[in-house]
């Protein structure tokens, strides 16, 4: 398993997936997000990340109380933000690649599961092979650690229902 | 007016890929088209870099089969560091690069037929898609969506402790690999990950022989739609051992054509310029590679499961072999052109690679340290293996600082590029010619030809909320008639 156990979990189990392609611009959002988490070594948070998301990523999202899902967008938006994830049974549009809110309701269907999750997006620019994070993004990713710090050192579900209404 | 009906992207066809199909006033088609933005900018890319980064950097290419990529350019720079071409690793070096490529071979194919075949199986492809997707699946076939799970964790974890990580693995390196597969890594995979005997690798192969059966069984019920549709006579391209064995990991060039007569015979991959070129055409940003001695019209080919038990004249595993008999009898020895049967030819892939695994983790000579081997240093490597999709071409020359000159690669998809404009045309003109109206299951029938390929565009960029389909209708002037997204 990739997923990095940090110490064991207090009262929630909760799971941060950053989601892109580390060579790719600001497409390495998701993961950038991810290796920030990773190193803080928040209580009870595990990580994980990939290119994409995949059938198998229900199973392993079918294990957390709370999962949010952090990627690039090409949405304006401000900063970052955080919103409440539902599960949707509708098409998948790409061959090899599932979005999140198929994976939540994958999860449901066959594991009887269903996690609170999120999305954590970041807006990204530039998506060019072998070229680094924009200035832009950057600030972004910093307002998504900053949300992460909030969430994550106390989390609760309150807490996480709180910043998906500010953000 | 005549018509113009653009289908953009594919659905479930990574990256972007688009249909056009020009009809006149009378709804008659005159031209079908699929044209697909292939990514080239990785050639540029690694030029000046060492050359031992290549394996790594090549992953970045593409999040859909990464692995391919990173055995490919090991490949290639085994030469460059004078390990050989193809036989001069350690037992153990070559013995883990094979684990993880049948574990990568295995966990493709499996996503294909679970996640995007199967609904078309279980469903029709006329189906509502909104029930016509792996959801469906769960929904009303739970078993089948759990075992598909399952088998691509399986070739996950297998790919994870062969190349180090999930993704961006290290694990191949030039001359060898840089771990061997420890006891307890090995005991998992034979007895069950996490405990769990689903994740065991008899549980892998008999869930294999399970998909086998299920596709038989719709083939029984549908032999029509499975033997006509989408199927036209070509030449075919892949890797076999010098023997005539299915090999996907490496082998000689063979190429047959659609009767069977060998119009490439058993050449050595390092000389495959002498035998393959690219053809550019204007409208197309992807090119059309074609055997030179057959020239750009009659020596394109197909490549992939197809084509791969079309060119080998036996598999090396029993189960496999057993129904590649089957396979093989069933068009009275001569190769099978029927583009449906893409789906048979993978899944007897899927059971040969889950029988490869099983006698890889039995092998001790994957706990062994002997794991790299050097040689004479060369100036040019080429580097090729049947990934999941088909031959897989990686060439670089290096200079001698080391650092990459040259890096030319043919991807799989790629190999497939005409094929599948000639699926696409033998929808557009048995399903759609004539038609007053386009419906959503005319459409899907077009996706359902290129999916049989299962192509890979490597965009392996996603960003959130940037993957519709949509379908324009424009007419003879460029002026947009009508247009849906979904």
């Amino acid at each position: 398993m990739t997923v990095k156990e940090n110490s064991p979990a207090p009262e929630y189990s909760i799971l941060l997936y950053g989601i892109g392609n580390p060579a790719r611009g600001d497409d390495a959002l998701g993961t950038g997000l991810e290796r920030y988490v990773a190193h803080q070594r928040f209580p009870g948070v595990d990580t994980e990340c990939n290119y994409q998301l995949n059938v198998e990523d229900a199973l392993t999202i079918s294990r957390y109380d709370i999962v949010v899902f952090a990627d690039a967008t090409h949405s304006d938006i401000e900063g970052a933000r955080l919103s409440r994830l539902q599960p949707s049974a509708g098409l998948s549009f790409t061959t090899h690649a599932m979005a999140p809110s198929h994976v939540l309701s994958l999860c449901r269907e066959l594991y009887r599961r269903s996690p609170a999750a999120y999305v954590l997006e970041m807006q990204g620019w530039e998506w060019e092979l072998g070229s680094d994070l924009t200035p832009r993004a950057r600030e972004n990713l910093a307002a998504a650690c900053r949300i992460c710090d909030r969430l994550f050192r106390d989390p609760s579900p309150q807490t996480f229902a709180q910043l998906a209404q500010l953000s | 007016m005549a018509k113009k009906i653009v289908i953009e992207p594919v659905t479930r066809v990574e990256g972007h890929g688009k249909v056009t199909i020009r009809m006149d006033d009378d709804n008659r088609i005159t031209q079908s088209r699929l044209h697909i933005v292939e990514f080239r900018g990785f050639e540029r890319f690694v030029q000046g870099r060492p050359y031992w980064e290549a394996p790594v950097l090549v992953q970045r290419l593409c999040g859909i089969c990464p692995v391919s990529h990173h055995l490919a350019a090991a490949k290639a720079l085994d030469v460059i560091v004078g390990a050989g071409t193809g036989n001069g690793l350690t037992p153990t070096g070559e013995k883990m690069r094979r684990l993880m490529h049948y574990g990568q071979i295995f966990q493709s194919h499996v996503l294909h037929f679970f996640h995007l075949v199967s609904p078309d199986l279980l469903f029709g492809i006329d189906a509502d898609p909104a029930i016509r997707n792996v959801i469906g699946v769960a929904l009303k076939h739970k078993d089948l969506a759990v075992q598909g799970v399952l088998m691509r964790k399986y070739g996950q974890e297998i790919i994870e402790a062969t190349a180090g990580k999930k993704i961006h693995g290290t694990g191949a390196i030039p001359g060898g690999i840089n771990k061997n597969l420890s006891i307890e890594e090995r005991d998992a995979f034979i007895k069950g990950i996490d405990g769990n005997p689903q994740l065991s690798i008899a549980q892998m192969i008999d869930w294999s022989e399970a998909a086998l059966a299920l596709f038989k069984d719709y083939h029984a019920k549908h032999k029509d739609l499975i033997d006509s549709y989408a199927a036209f006579d070509s030449n075919h391209v892949s890797l076999v051992t010098p023997d005539g064995a299915l090999d996907l990991y490496h082998g000689v060039l063979r190429g047959v054509d659609a009767h069977g007569k060998k119009i490439l015979n058993d050449v050595d991959t390092q000389d495959y310029l002498d035998h393959v070129a690219e053809e550019v055409r204007s409208w197309s940003y992807m090119k059309f590679p074609y055997l030179t001695s057959l020239g750009p019209k009659k020596g394109w080919y197909r490549v992939g499961p197809l084509a791969r038990l079309n060119t080998c004249d036996y598999i090396a595993t029993p189960r496999a072999q057993k129904h590649f008999e089957e396979f093989r009898a069933y068009t009275g020895g001569k190769p099978n052109n029927m583009t449906m049967h893409y789906h048979w030819a993978r899944l007897i892939e899927t059971l040969h690679a889950a029988e490869m695994m099983e006698l890889l983790l039995n092998d001790p000579d994957l706990q062994k340290d002997d794991l790299v081997v050097t040689g004479t240093r060369q100036q040019q490597g080429v580097g090729l293996l049947e990934a999941p999709r088909g031959t897989l071409f990686h060439h670089y020359a290096v200079n001698e600082n080391d650092q990459i000159t040259m890096c030319n690669l043919i991807v799989s998809t790629t190999n497939n590029n005409q094929p599948m404009n000639e699926a696409v045309n033998w929808v557009a003109l048995n399903t759609i010619d004539g038609k007053a109206e386009v419906t959503e299951a005319m459409l899907n029938g077009v996706e359902v030809a290129i999916r049989a390929y299962d192509p890979c565009l490597s965009c392996a960029t996603h960003a959130m909320g940037n993957m519709p389909l949509e379908i324009t209708l424009v007419d003879s002037r460029g002026d947009v008639i009508d247009s849906k997204r979904k």
